[in-house]
């Protein structure tokens, strides 16, 4: 195997693993099924995280320049990273689709609507966006991984196709509980999907990979006036965040709209199966 | 007429509203220790960035032994090697471990000079990088930018912050190791700010200030332009004021000529004076790039 | 054979190019008996790491001095200095020393020596190198 996948694969593996053993611990524990939330929610977090590894923890040791100067070209760079990062996070994935099969009759992903809770865990498969606060860049980069993931359940379920063909539409016209679910979901993965190309063109991995913008300043959020002096604790939090955290960020917004639209399918008591 | 190692004109690159580089030109042949001298944003890290193909030029060209890093990259990258003043290395890799993984990307590499460079460093291959301290970092870094035996090597501030036994090895090694090699392909960019130190090994220089290239001269041609005449007077009334030079002090009978360049006009303009005691000497190239940035800054 | 002891540096505040100030302090050992013709000289990379000096600067340095004819090249040994047998005949000595000499009275004249004194001096500083040049031959036997 090339030296480089190697290294790739040895910056994110270990944690996939770790994720995946936690998650098995927890629910040997009996936290309730995988689709109870907290394990789901631990899942995507493990997700989320694992995929913000690849160019996180190039930041981190801070090998990111270096890399750049060897004979190899970013393309190869960045497609290598790409492999690494769908091996790691392919054991969660198929954790995550064998635990929607194995309670009972409601699992959407065999019978009626097409379940968008299984882009979730592929919109968190970024390559590139985790790592920066800019806002289209997450998305964009959540995008990557939503086309992952359908490709991955394409894969693992052929029928999804069909499913999809039919239910997004009917989806976004139909009136039942998981409507506005649904709803919320496709919205989301054509806004994706659309800034796609654009939006992973940001950040300080995209400025290298690309070599077009400059250096972000990775340090304390900018504000006008000295404000931001007084207030210590909130800079720290800030800081933490931006360089080191961001998938946690991502996470918290996966379980938020996770919880949203659970609290939306009670609003619609005709939706009917329950999902989690 | 052999073609340029480096070759740039005319590089253009702005950060949102300012700009960093601003019409820059450098030009260095193979065999060549080029400085790159500069005050602390002046510019000097950008161009290096935009060298290594980190940052694509906004305007003008950077050429890399003729061919264009962002279109050509391996190509260029195969003949180049780096030292950047802060080294990351994974840290799960030991010494050796870091060395074959540098090496499965090179098409060339001196398996004899790494076995001696680790005995010069002391180096323990199966020590973790981890526990490395700054200095043998650095050295690792230098064995994985020589060994491949590039025709160019770029060093970013590569000494900065070590202690000057380390210090005085890095310098030995990249005479010794790199440059004895093949002297006529060996090229070096150095950009540093311990001036003194590389004096010795540069002999061209450029200076950066405010994105731009200020001064390009060999350290030979510098030192026989920018000169120190020292005179002292019997009366200090006497003491006369000199103008159109970088700079002129006066302390109670002595006088204090900065010349550029008109040493033998205003040695002549002083002898006539009869001082008692009239000196030259030449500056070194740390007391050059102060002169000629001081200088600068008062004129704006 | 060891090299003879040169104590050889730069001084980096002197209009003199480097590798000029190398030729002269290894001419001046020459001169003084210091080093002896047969002795040899620290190979190029050697002598360039010890001095932290770029080594095509000692590479020109050493170059310059064999068109002197100070020093030989002997393949694969390193190099040498030889007997003073300068490949100069009468004509090109007095083309190559009335330079010198020339500049010497210009810089006597303007620092207002007389012509006495100058003689005077000049005859000091060759006794002087003569009495060098016995220190270093009594030394070696």
């Amino acid at each position: 195997m090339n030296a480089l996948l190697k290294k790739e694969l040895r910056l994110v593996l270990p944690i996939s693993l770790g994720v995946l053993g936690l998650v098995c611990v927890a629910y040997q524990l009996g936290f309730g099924g995988f689709k109870g939330s907290n394990l789901v929610a631990l899942l995507l977090m493990g997700i989320v995280g694992v995929s913000s590894l690849g160019y996180g923890k190039e930041l981190e040791h801070q090998t990111l320049d270096l890399q750049l100067t060897i004979p190899v070209s970013r393309r190869r760079i960045w497609a290598t990273k790409l492999i690494a990062q769908v091996v790691a996070v392919l054991p969660l994935l198929a954790l995550l689709n064998v635990s929607m099969r194995s309670e009972g009759p409601s699992v959407p992903t065999s019978e009626k609507e097409f379940d968008p809770i299984v882009l979730w865990p592929a919109f968190a498969c970024s390559s590139v966006s985790l790592f920066t606060w800019k806002l289209r860049s997450m998305i964009a980069g959540a995008a990557v991984g939503a086309l992952t993931s359908l490709v991955w359940f394409g894969i693992a379920e052929p029928a999804l196709w069909t499913r999809l063909a039919h239910q997004i539409p009917g989806t976004i016209a139909h009136q039942s509980g998981e409507t506005i679910r649904g709803l919320i979901s496709s919205a989301l993965v054509i806004f994706l999907c659309a800034f796609h190309y654009r939006s992973w063109m940001h950040g300080e991995i995209r400025g290298r990979m690309t070599a077009e913008s400059g250096i972000h300043n990775w340090s304390l959020a900018r504000e006008g006036g000295g404000s931001h002096r007084r207030r210590p604790l909130l800079n720290l939090i800030f800081k933490e965040l931006r360089l080191q955290k961001p998938a946690i960020f991502v996470a918290m917004a996966c379980i938020a709209f996770s919880l949203v639209t659970y609290a939306c399918r009670g609003l619609f008591p005709e939706g009917g199966t329950e999902t989690y | 007429m052999s073609t340029p190692v480096i070759e740039i004109t005319g590089l253009h690159y702005r950060y949102d509203k300012s700009d960093a580089v601003h019409g820059l030109n450098l030009k260095v042949m193979p065999g060549r220790c080029h400085g790159l001298l500069g005050r602390n944003g002046s510019g000097k890290t950008t161009t290096m960035k935009c060298l290594l193909s980190l940052l694509r030029p906004q305007q003008g060209s950077v050429r890399l032994f003729g061919l264009d890093p962002a279109k050509d990259e391996v190509a260029v990258k195969k003949r180049l090697a780096y030292v950047p003043d802060y080294v990351g290395f994974y840290p799960w890799m030991s010494v050796q471990e870091t060395l074959d993984f540098f090496a499965s990307f090179r098409d060339r590499w001196n398996d004899r000079t790494e076995k001696d460079l680790l005995e010069r460093f002391q180096l323990d291959p199966k020590k973790k990088v981890t526990a490395l301290s700054k200095g043998q970092r650095t050295q690792l870094a230098l064995i994985t930018a020589i060994c491949p035996e590039p025709e160019l090597l770029i060093l970013d501030e590569p000494t900065s912050g070590l202690d000057p036994i380390v210090r005085r090895e890095f310098i030995e090694t990249v005479i010794g190791a790199y440059q004895d090699a093949d002297p006529a392909n060996r090229t070096i960019l150095v950009s540093t700010h311990l001036i003194a130190e590389f004096e010795g090994l540069i002999d061209e220089f450029t200076l950066i200030d405010a994105g731009r290239d200020v001064l390009t001269l060999t350290t030979d041609a510098a030192r026989e332009r920018y000169q120190r005449i020292h005179a002292r007077f019997t009366d200090a009334a006497a003491v006369p004021d000199i103008a159109n030079v970088i700079s002129s002090r006066k302390n109670g009978r002595n006088l204090e000529v900065v010349v550029n360049g008109e040493l033998d006009r205003v040695m002549n303009q002083l002898r006539q004076l009869r001082p008692e005691e009239l000196r030259q000497e030449s500056l070194s190239l740390e007391e050059t790039f102060t002169a000629v940035l001081s200088t600068k800054k008062d004129r704006q | 054979m060891p090299h003879p002891i040169m104590i050889l540096s730069i001084n980096f505040n002197s209009a003199n190019p480097a590798y000029l100030q190398l030729v002269d302090q290894v001419k001046a050992a020459a001169a003084s008996g210091a080093a002896k013709p047969g002795d040899s000289l620290p190979p190029v990379r050697q002598l360039a790491e010890q001095l932290r000096l770029n080594r095509n600067t000692v590479a020109k340095a050493y170059t310059e001095l064999e068109s002197q004819g100070v020093i030989e090249t002997a393949a694969g040994k390193g190099c040498f200095f030889r007997a003073n047998r300068s490949p100069f005949n009468a004509e090109k000595k007095r083309e190559v020393l009335i330079p010198e000499i020339d500049s010497l009275v210009v810089k006597a004249h303007h620092l207002q020596v007389g012509n006495a004194e100058l003689r005077k001096l000049v005859e000091e500083r060759l006794d002087a190198l003569a009495t060098v040049r016995e220190k270093h031959a009594s030394k070696k036997n």
